[in-house]
């Protein structure tokens, strides 16, 4: 029988992560899920034969190289390109868009309130300092409070001393950027409302709040986390991988499996078997029984406390916390495959800011009310939409010049107020959602080759995701850092659970979605840092 | 200049770009404020020749213009710059530097008056909307002309005498420090003569290439040539007066703090005059003016004239400093260098450089000697 130093339960983004850090490091690990493809939330699908796009996400996975250092992803083959952030339109000729070209990005803006290209170069410097602030609290596990030690002392001493070197107005700017609003914050910089819509629009995709909700401002710094300074003085670019998240995924079970590993697909765990507070080993749904010392799970936290364990053999205030961990579906997603590449009324198709996608969001106004809408479970009538065209980033994706179009549905609610979902409302939504794409893209339905529309219970269906939340796990201040998933109290920072030796690495654990994939890396070393101590001790 | 989508081209033209083409040998062009600017258009010992000894002409339109006017433009003005402008008289300019809150540098330019309620500010930063929002409440309009008009720089001992040739004699009587519209072949002409026999035209833009044809014409008897950024950027590392952008940043786009600089820390006079009562940053400037400055903006000098590279200014083992502009000037062979350094390191001797000396595909470092230059008289 083969011996196996780990088990990650999950096959996705993170899990896999955790995995290729963990073998990379000598374990030998296993990697179940129940799923025919590995990828998770990221994971990709053929609307139609040879036409490949993210199956529930917008764009799939973007790739933080400092996520994937050491792993050697570029030796196993794997391509990124750096594309712009963007494209909001709003009506014909009223658009505006992100471009990494720091002449560009002023002129652009400049283009629609002369004093906002100024503002621009003020506004990056602002995220940009923040961003150096905040991104070193993100690569590593946040200290948890009432952790003893000299390291987590350590650590608070150092955020304390940097806070003191700020001068008085940066130390107001910092805190206002946890507290204030998206738009409260906009408004200090830019003057046109479309500039403020079109940044907006891009920190709200997938958000649970509007523009105008308190703390919600840190979601502008989301892009300067992600993307990096670089010496531009443009917008922050997205990073892609070539082929989409199958590539990257591809490429990470490829660094486990050289390392020693194995990933079995179609496998799915119902248990983790405990003794004395401490992992033994997982069941799978056959009943078979493989044992090891360490196990990770990459499930949301709500789905592993509740779904993976019986609730008698552990802490009551663990499932108590589960219970109250929030996890809310807020985005349909219609997948298409298109005959030709659409032709956006008012924009250049050499726009190079399109590969990073199209956002069709409205005024701040508009987004505060389709947020409002979503508060009271309505079905949206004028949806807000992300939209993505995979195949102009990698045109591989479809066959030569068709296209995908992979768009993101925001502030849908997982139950309407008038009852459950039915195939009429759905339909419905589609209907409305095709309208707004096609005000936007005239022509575009009738190069619609297929369609696929999937809503927030359904993907919870597919990928075993609570509510079929993709940020898995409410992204709000409450719900972010130590408190996410919950503060354990212990080290090990949110990834180390109060049962020994079983981890967490899901995006519901710290940074969440502020940074892709790093959750499974910090968990690894997290992991590796603690097999360490014991060694020592 | 060049309108369209801003990610049809990223870098614009200015309206002297065909000319300054047709006298480039070198095809060498680089990037300034969004501008395509000649780099060199003939060797590096030719343009510095001229620009030493005979007369040279270059173009300046990616400098960034701002017309300010209205009745309180003065007051408005004198709130943000450091200096005391309300003794500047109409037809005069003066270097300014401006601040924020904090006392840190948010531009720096030339400021003239060109009518009693009428200014232009020529700077290398972007500041409109920092002019506006510090304007509120007064009775003034600040507005980018950048896209209007262009810039020609004559300069050089012999920039009088291609004067004479062009025909504009009368140019001969402006005074350095004087910036006034003066008619030139008909043409409306703002003139500025700088220090050194510097002399900036800043024409409309329809009347820019004429202007460039006639002084290019007229001035190949006394010798005049055109040079490209490469030669002015000489010029300034050698008089030592720092750019915004590259050897200091401004606070509005500085991420870092230790890269923006304070009026105290630049080579030259201090331009901050503590006797007006009110403007932008003059209480942390106080607080600042009984202290030392930390570090200072100094000109270096190598003298090597082999090939090589440094950014790192030593004393002893210790970093002291980093270079942010390097030229090799062929008529002293010396590397010249602006560097910040800390200002406790400048005062003694026993500065070095860690240079990076090439040759052929040989690379190999070496510690140099370096000495900090005093700054010239004119400036």
């Amino acid at each position: 029988m083969v011996r196996h130093d780990a088990i990650v339960i999950g096959a996705g983004l993170n899990g896999l992560t955790a995995a290729a850090h963990l073998a990379r490091a000598g374990l030998k690990v296993l990697v179940l899920d129940r799923n025919g493809r590995a990828g998770g939330t990221a994971a990709m699908r053929a609307v139609e034969p040879g036409f490949f796009l993210p199956a529930w996400s917008l764009r799939g996975a973007l790739i933080d190289p400092a996520t994937y250092a050491g792993l050697g992803l570029a030796e196993a083959g794997l391509r990124v390109r750096a594309v712009d952030a963007g494209v909001s339109w709003f009506g014909p000729g009223e658009w505006t868009a992100s471009f990494s070209a720091g002449t560009a990005q002023r002129a652009e803006f400049a283009r629609h309130a002369h004093e906002d290209g100024d503002a621009w170069r003020r506004y990056r410097r602002d995220m940009l300092r923040l961003a150096d602030v905040v991104t070193p609290a993100l690569t590593t596990a946040f200290p948890q409070p009432g952790e003893a030690g000299l390291s987590a002392f350590g650590r608070r001493l150092g955020f304390a001393s940097e806070l003191a070197a700020w001068p008085r107005t940066d130390m107001a700017a910092k805190l206002d950027i946890w507290t204030e609003s998206i738009s409260t914050i906009l408004d200090r910089y830019f003057t046109s409302p479309l500039v403020k819509a079109h940044l907006a629009g891009a920190a709200l995709a997938g958000a649970t709040v509007g523009p105008s909700s308190p703390m919600t401002a840190w979601r502008l710094l989301v892009p300067f986390l992600q993307g990096g300074a670089d010496a531009t003085e443009g917008s922050p670019r997205l990073l892609l991988p070539v082929g989409g998240t199958d590539a990257l995924v591809t490429c990470l079970a490829g660094i486990v499996e050289a390392a020693g590993g194995e990933l079995r697909m179609e496998a799915e765990v119902t248990d983790v078997k405990l003794r004395d507070r401490q992992v033994r080993g997982v069941v799978l749904a056959d009943g078979e029984e493989i044992a090891a010392p360490v196990i990770i799970s990459d499930l949301d936290f709500k789905r592993t406390i509740l779904g993976l364990f019986q609730w008698k053999d552990i802490p009551g205030d663990l499932v108590e916390a589960a219970g109250r961990f929030r996890m809310k579906g807020t985005t349909a997603k219609l997948n298409l495959a298109l005959d030709r590449q659409p032709r956006i009324e008012g924009v250049p198709r050499d726009c190079p800011a399109l590969a990073g996608g199209l956002r069709l969001m409205g005024s701040l106004a508009e987004q505060d009310k389709a947020h409002a809408c979503w508060h009271m479970n309505v079905v949206p009538q004028n949806p807000e939409l992300s939209v993505f065209l995979p195949s102009l980033v990698d045109p591989a994706l479809a066959p030569p010049g068709k296209h995908v179009m992979s768009v993101l549905v925001n502030w849908v609610p997982e139950a309407p107020h008038d009852g459950p979902w039915t195939d009429e409302k759905k339909n419905r939504l589609t209907e409305a959602v095709l309208e707004k794409l096609e005000t936007a893209m005239p022509g575009l339905r009738e190069t619609v080759r297929a369609q696929e529309m999937w809503l927030p219970h359904e993907i919870e269906n597919e990928t075993g995701i609570t509510s079929g939340d993709l940020d898995q796990g409410e992204m709000t201040l409450d719900q972010m850092f130590f408190n996410r998933p919950t503060p354990f109290g212990a080290p090990g920072g949110g990834y180390a659970t109060p049962l020994k030796n079983f981890y967490l690495c899901s995006q519901s654990t710290h940074p969440g979605s502020l940074l892709p994939a790093r959750a499974g890396a910090n968990t690894a070393a997290a992991i590796l840092a603690s097999m360490k101590r014991r060694q020592g001790a | 200049m060049s309108g369209g989508l801003p990610f049809r081209r990223h870098l614009r033209m200015t309206p002297l770009h065909a000319e300054v083409a047709v006298e480039s040998r070198t095809n060498d062009w680089v990037e300034r404020n969004g501008f395509t600017m000649a780099g060199h258009l003939d060797t590096p010992e030719t343009e510095v020749f001229a620009r030493y000894h005979r007369a040279t002409l270059a173009d300046i339109s990616s400098r960034r213009r701002y017309r300010i006017a209205g009745r309180e433009a003065m007051d408005c003005l004198n709130r943000l710059v450091t200096s005391d402008i309300s003794k500047l008289e109409e037809g005069h300019f003066s270097p300014v530097f401006f601040c924020e809150e904090n006392g840190l540098l948010v531009g720096e330019g030339s400021l003239a008056r060109i009518g009693d309620t009428e200014f232009r500010l020529f700077t290398e930063e972007e500041v409109l909307s920092w002019l506006r929002r510090n304007s509120t409440g007064f009775q003034v309009h600040a507005e980018d002309v950048s896209a209007e008009g262009a810039g020609l720089e004559l300069a050089g001992p012999l920039a009088e005498a291609a004067l004479d040739e062009a025909g504009f004699e009368p140019l001969r009587l402006l005074l350095a420090g004087h910036a006034q519209t003066r008619e030139l072949m008909g043409m409306p002409v703002l003139v500025l003569r700088h220090v050194g026999d510097v002399f900036e035209f800043w024409p409309e833009e329809d009347d820019a290439v004429p202007l460039w044809r006639h002084l290019m014409q007229a001035g190949r008897e006394a010798g005049l040539q055109a040079i490209g950024e490469k030669t002015r950027d000489l010029v300034r590392i050698d008089r030592g007066t720092p750019r915004m952008g590259t050897d200091y940043l401004g606070a509005l786009s500085a991420v870092s703090h230790d890269h923006v600089r304070t009026p105290f820390e630049m080579p030259g006079e201090i331009n901050v005059d503590f006797d007006k009562p009110v403007f932008n940053g003059r209480a942390a400037l106080r607080r600042m003016a009984v202290k030392s400055a930390s570090h200072r903006i100094v000109a270096l000098a190598v003298d090597d004239a082999r090939d090589l590279t440094f950014a790192v200014v030593c004393k002893g083992e210790r970093q002291v400093g980093v270079c942010t502009s390097l030229t090799f000037m062929p008529e002293t062979g010396q590397h010249l260098a602006l560097a910040t350094v800390e200002a406790a390191a400048c005062s003694a001797g026993g500065l070095t450089v860690e240079a990076e000396i090439r040759r052929e595909l040989a690379v190999w470092r070496e510690k140099l000697p370096v000495r900090i230059r005093p700054r010239p008289e004119n400036r």
